[in-house]
C-alpha cells in the first residue's frame, strides 16, 4: 500500500512488539525504549490483539516471537500485517527455535541482542 | 490374505502410526522447552542489557554487568545448542529447506555481523555471488555462524582475529564455504584434531579452554547439521597458526544418498 513503507524520522517511528509471556513483553518494551528512545512503542501480548492493532495503525516495524505459545503463531501476525499493507521488510521475526520458518520471514534468534539491535536499525533507517 | 496375515498388517500399521505420532510429540517438546528455558535467560539478559547503556555507572559496574549479560546468552545458546542436540540425536528434526538460496547472502550476512567485532582485525568476505543451492537457510546461517564466532574467539594472545570466509564452487555438484582464521588463530594440535573427529559434544581442546568460554556442542552441532544437510565439515589446524573449516556442500540435497 502506498505510503506504507516510507522511512520515518526517530520521531515518527512506531513499533509493535508481540510476545504471549507479559513480563517478558515488559522487559522486551523497556529494552526497545532504550535502543529506541523516541519511538512510539506499543505491545500486544495475542495475536488477536496484535492484528486489532495492526488494522488500525500505522506501524514502522512489527517485531513477533515466533511461538506464542504453539509454534507458527508468529506468522499468523505476519499474515495480518501484510493483509494490512505492512511490508515483509518491516517485520521481525523472533525465535528460540527456528525449525519450519519460511525463507522470506526475517529471523532474528531470541536473545540475539545485538544482531537484534542491528536489523532494527536496519529496518528503521 | 488371511485373516491373521490382514490383522497383523493392521497391528502393524497402527504401531507405525503411534511411532510416529510418539517422535511428534517429542519434537514438539524439545522446541516447546527450549522456548520456555530461553525464555526467562534472554528477559534477564535484556534487562541487563539495558542498565548496561547508562552512562552514569559507578566504576567497574559496567563491565561487571556486562560480563553477566554475555554468560545469560551464553546460557541461552548453551540451551538451544542442546536441545537442538537432542533432536539431531533422536531424529526428531528437520531441516526447513528451500531451493535457489543464495549463498551469498549468508556469508556476507555473517562477515558483517562480525566485523566489528573488537576481538576482529580483519574480517574478509569472498563470495561467489553466482552461487544458489537448496538448503535451509537458517541453520546453515547457525553453521557459518557458528565457525566465524569460533575464529573471533579463539585467536593467539596478544593478537586479534583474521579471518576470511570464502565462497567458491567447486564442481557441478558442490561448492564450499571455508572460513580460515590464519595466521593469528589459536590452532589446534593432531591430539586436538583426533579428538574433534571422535565426536565427543562438550569436547573442547585444553587450549581453548585457557582462551574463551564455551560448550563444544557448537562445533559438533555443526557438523552433524552439515551431514543432514548432505555435506561434510572438515577442519585443517595448525597449532599457533590458525584452522581452516571447510564446508562442502552439494547444491542440491539428494534424498537418496547421506553425503556428499
Amino acid at each position: 500500500m502506498f505510503g506504507r513503507s516510507k522511512k520515518k524520522s526517530k520521531e515518527d517511528e512506531s513499533i509493535l512488539l508481540i510476545d504471549d509471556d507479559q513480563g517478558q513483553l515488559d522487559i522486551f518494551a523497556t529494552w526497545m525504549i532504550a535502543v529506541r528512545p523516541n519511538a512510539d512503542i506499543q505491545t500486544a501480548t495475542s495475536v488477536k490483539q496484535a492484528s486489532e492493532l495492526i488494522k488500525a495503525h500505522l506501524f514502522s516495524l512489527v517485531i513477533s516471537d515466533y511461538s506464542m505459545p504453539h509454534a507458527g503463531a508468529g506468522l499468523e501476525v505476519l499474515d495480518a500485517a501484510i493483509q494490512s499493507g505492512l511490508s515483509e521488510s518491516s517485520f521481525i521475526m523472533l525465535s528460540g527455535t527456528t525449525d519450519n520458518l519460511p525463507d522470506s520471514v526475517r529471523l532474528v534468534s531470541k536473545g540475539d541482542l545485538a544482531t537484534l539491535e542491528s536489523a532494527i536499525e536496519q529496518t528503521l533507517t | 490374505m488371511t485373516d491373521p496375515e490382514q490383522a497383523a498388517l493392521e497391528h502393524h500399521a497402527e504401531q507405525t502410526r503411534q511411532l510416529e505420532q510418539l517422535l511428534i510429540q517429542r519434537q514438539k517438546w524439545l522446541g516447546d522447552a527450549s522456548h520456555e528455558l530461553r525464555g526467562p535467560l534472554n528477559a534477564a539478559a535484556m534487562s541487563l542489557n539495558v542498565v548496561t547503556r547508562r552512562d552514569d555507572l559507578p566504576d567497574g559496574v559496567h563491565a561487571t554487568l556486562r560480563t553477566a549479560e554475555r554468560h545469560l546468552l551464553h546460557m541461552s545458546d548453551l540451551v538451544r545448542d542442546m536441545f537442538d542436540t537432542a533432536k539431531l540425536e533422536n531424529d526428531a528434526f528437520e531441516l526447513s529447506v528451500t531451493a535457489d538460496v543464495p549463498v551469498y547472502e549468508i556469508v556476507e550476512e555473517i562477515a558483517e555481523e562480525f566485523a566489528a567485532n573488537r576481538e576482529v582485525l580483519s574480517l574478509r568476505s569472498v563470495p561467489d555471488r553466482t552461487i544458489t543451492a537448496t538448503l535451509d537457510r537458517d541453520r546453515m546461517r547457525q553453521v557459518v555462524r557458528n565457525l566465524v564466532s569460533n575464529a573471533v574467539k579463539y585467536h593467539q594472545a596478544d593478537k586479534q582475529a583474521t579471518i576470511a570466509v570464502l565462497l567458491h564452487r567447486i564442481d557441478d555438484a558442490c561448492f564450499e564455504i571455508v572460513v580460515d582464521d590464519t595466521p593469528n588463530g589459536l590452532g589446534m594440535t593432531k591430539s586436538d584434531l583426533e579428538a574433534l573427529e571422535s565426536g565427543q559434544p562438550f569436547w573442547r581442546a585444553e587450549a581453548a579452554k585457557t582462551v574463551a568460554s564455551g560448550t563444544g556442542l557448537g562445533i559438533q552441532l555443526s557438523r552433524k547439521l552439515v551431514e543432514r544437510s548432505g555435506g561434510q565439515l572438515r577442519y585443517d589446524s595448525e597449532f599457533g597458526s590458525g584452522t581452516i573449516a571447510t564446508i562442502r556442500l552439494p547444491y542440491s540435497l539428494r534424498p537418496d544418498t547421506d553425503a556428499i
